[in-house]
C-alpha cells in the first residue's frame, strides 16, 4: 500500500474533487428531475411529450455517450467550458431522467382520492401538486431515489474517465500510467475513496428513510 | 383529450388550448432555430465532410470494411461478455442470497461485508481492477478463449452485478405480508393478539387458527 501513502495528498485532492462533482450533480439532477417529472404529469400536452422525450432519450443512452457528446460535441458548437463543467453537465442530464421516473412513480402511488380532495377544495394543478401530491410522493420515493443518487455517485468515476482530471479515478490513472505504480494498491486506494462516499451515503439514506417514511 | 387519464387536472378549455397552441408554436420555432444554428456551426467546422463520414457510410471507401469489421467484432464480443456475465452473476448472486438467508449470524458477517463493498464500488473501478490487477496477483487468464481483457471484463461485471442480484433475491424472499414472516417465528392473530404458548414452541405457520369471529386458538 506504499503508493497510497506516498501520494496521500493526491488522493485527498481526488477525493475532494469527486465529492464536489457528486454534490453539484446531486443538487442539479434532483432539481432538474423534479422539473421534468412535473412536465410529465402536467396538463399541457406538449410539456408531457417533452418530458417523455427527455426521459426516453437520456435513460436509453449510455452515460459514456452522453458525456462524449457533452465533452466533445458541445465544443464543436462553439460552447467552450472546462471538462469539469461538461462532465457534471452530462451527469446531471443523465441522472435527471432516472430521478424523473422515480418521482413520477411516487406521484402515481399517491391515491387518486388525495388529488380529488385537492381539486375539490379548489386547488389548481400547481397548488395540488405542490401542497398535496408531491409531499406524499417524495416520501414514498426516498428509497428508489436514494438508489438513483448512489448509482450517480458511482457514475462519477466515468466522468473522471472523460478527462475531468484530479478526481479519484484520474488520480488512479495518473499514478498507474504516468508514474508507473502497480495497479492493485493504487486502485485499492481509489476503491477505498469511493467506499468512503457510498457507504456513509447508504447509511444516511436509511436514516432519512426512517425519518420521513409514511405507512400506507 | 378524449380520455381523462389523470385526476390531477381538468381537460383543457378553449382558452388554455389556445395558449398551449401558441406556446407550442413558439417552442417549435425556437427548436428549429436552435437546430439550424447547430447544423450551421457544425458545417462551419467541416463536420459533415465525406472525409470524416466516408469510412462509415461509403461502401467504396478503403476503410469501410475494416471499420465495420471492427464494429461487428465489438458487437459480438459485447454480447458474448454480457451473456456470460449475466449468467454468472444471476447464479452466484442467488447463491450469495441463499447463503446469507440460511447461514448463522457470524457466518453471515463476511458475506454482508462482501456485498456492501462490491455494491459501493463503481463498475469501472471493478472492471479496471480485474483487467489490470488480476495478472499482478498471479491470476493468468490469457490462455482462456478470448484472452485476459475479455475475461477480466466478465469477472468485473460479474462481481458488480452478482451482489445486485443477491440483494434483489433477498428482497424478493422477504415475506410479502407482514404476517407471513412473523408467523414463522411467533404466531400472532391478525388482530395482534398472540396465540397460546404451544404455538411459540411449535413455530408452525398453520397452528394459528380462527375458532370464532373474535377469538384465535391453536
Amino acid at each position: 500500500m506504499d503508493p497510497v501513502f506516498e501520494n496521500f495528498d493526491l488522493y485527498v485532492d481526488g477525493f475532494l474533487t469527486s465529492l464536489s462533482i457528486i454534490v453539484v450533480a446531486m443538487v442539479g439532477s434532483l432539481l432538474l428531475g423534479l422539473l421534468i417529472a412535473a412536465c410529465r404529469v402536467s396538463p399541457v400536452p406538449p410539456l408531457r411529450a417533452f418530458g417523455t422525450f427527455w426521459v426516453s432519450t437520456f435513460r436509453n443512452t449510455p452515460l459514456s455517450v452522453v458525456l462524449f457528446f457533452c465533452a466533445f460535441g458541445l465544443p464543436e458548437l462553439g460552447i467552450n467550458r472546462t471538462f469539469y463543467f461538461f462532465g457534471v453537465l452530462g451527469l446531471i442530464l443523465y441522472t435527471s431522467a432516472f430521478v424523473c421516473e422515480a418521482v413520477r412513480s411516487g406521484i402515481n402511488s399517491v391515491s387518486a382520492g388525495q388529488a380529488e380532495a385537492a381539486r375539490s377544495i379548489g386547488l389548481n394543478f400547481t397548488q395540488g401538486l405542490r401542497f398535496v401530491v408531491l409531499p406524499q410522493a417524495l416520501r414514498t420515493v426516498v428509497p428508489p431515489l436514494g438508489s438513483v443518487i448512489i448509482a450517480m455517485f458511482k457514475n462519477s468515476a466515468v466522468v473522471g474517465a472523460f478527462g475531468v482530471g484530479g478526481d479519484l479515478w484520474s488520480t488512479g490513472q495518473t499514478l498507474t500510467s504516468a508514474r508507473g505504480y502497480e495497479t492493485l494498491p493504487v486502485f485499492i486506494g481509489v476503491a477505498i475513496g469511493f467506499l468512503l462516499i457510498t457507504l456513509p451515503a447508504g447509511a444516511v439514506l436509511q436514516i432519512i428513510e426512517r425519518k420521513v417514511a409514511i405507512a400506507r | 383529450m378524449s380520455q381523462q387519464d389523470t385526476v390531477l387536472y381538468d381537460a383543457q378549455g378553449p382558452k388554455a388550448r389556445r395558449r398551449t397552441a401558441i406556446g407550442t408554436a413558439v417552442a417549435v420555432l425556437l427548436l428549429i432555430g436552435l437546430a439550424v444554428v447547430v447544423v450551421l456551426r457544425l458545417a462551419e467546422q467541416n463536420q459533415f465532410s465525406m472525409e470524416l463520414w466516408g469510412p462509415l457510410i461509403n461502401p467504396g471507401n478503403e476503410s469501410f470494411e475494416l471499420v465495420w469489421g471492427v464494429i461487428g467484432e465489438g458487437i459480438v464480443n459485447t454480447i458474448k461478455a454480457a451473456l456470460i456475465a449475466m449468467t454468472l452473476s444471476v447464479v452466484i448472486g442467488t447463491l450469495i442470497a441463499v447463503a446469507r438467508l440460511s447461514l448463522g449470524r457470524f457466518a453471515r458477517i463476511p458475506l454482508i461485508g462482501l456485498v456492501e463493498v462490491l455494491r459501493g464500488l463503481p463498475v469501472v473501478v471493478l472492471v479496471y481492477l480485474c483487467v489490470r490487477a488480476l495478472p499482478d496477483v498471479g491470476v493468468d487468464l490469457s490462455d482462456w478463449p478470448g484472452g485476459q481483457v475479455f475475461w477480466g471484463l466478465i469477472i468485473g461485471l460479474t462481481a458488480y452485478n452478482m451482489v445486485i442480484f443477491a440483494e434483489v433475491v433477498r428482497a424478493g424472499s422477504r415475506p410479502c405480508r407482514a404476517g407471513s414472516g412473523r408467523r414463522r417465528s411467533r404466531p400472532v392473530s391478525p388482530t395482534g393478539r398472540p396465540c397460546a404458548s404451544s404455538c411459540y414452541r411449535r413455530r408452525s405457520a398453520s397452528c394459528c387458527r380462527r375458532s370464532s369471529a373474535s377469538s384465535w386458538s391453536c
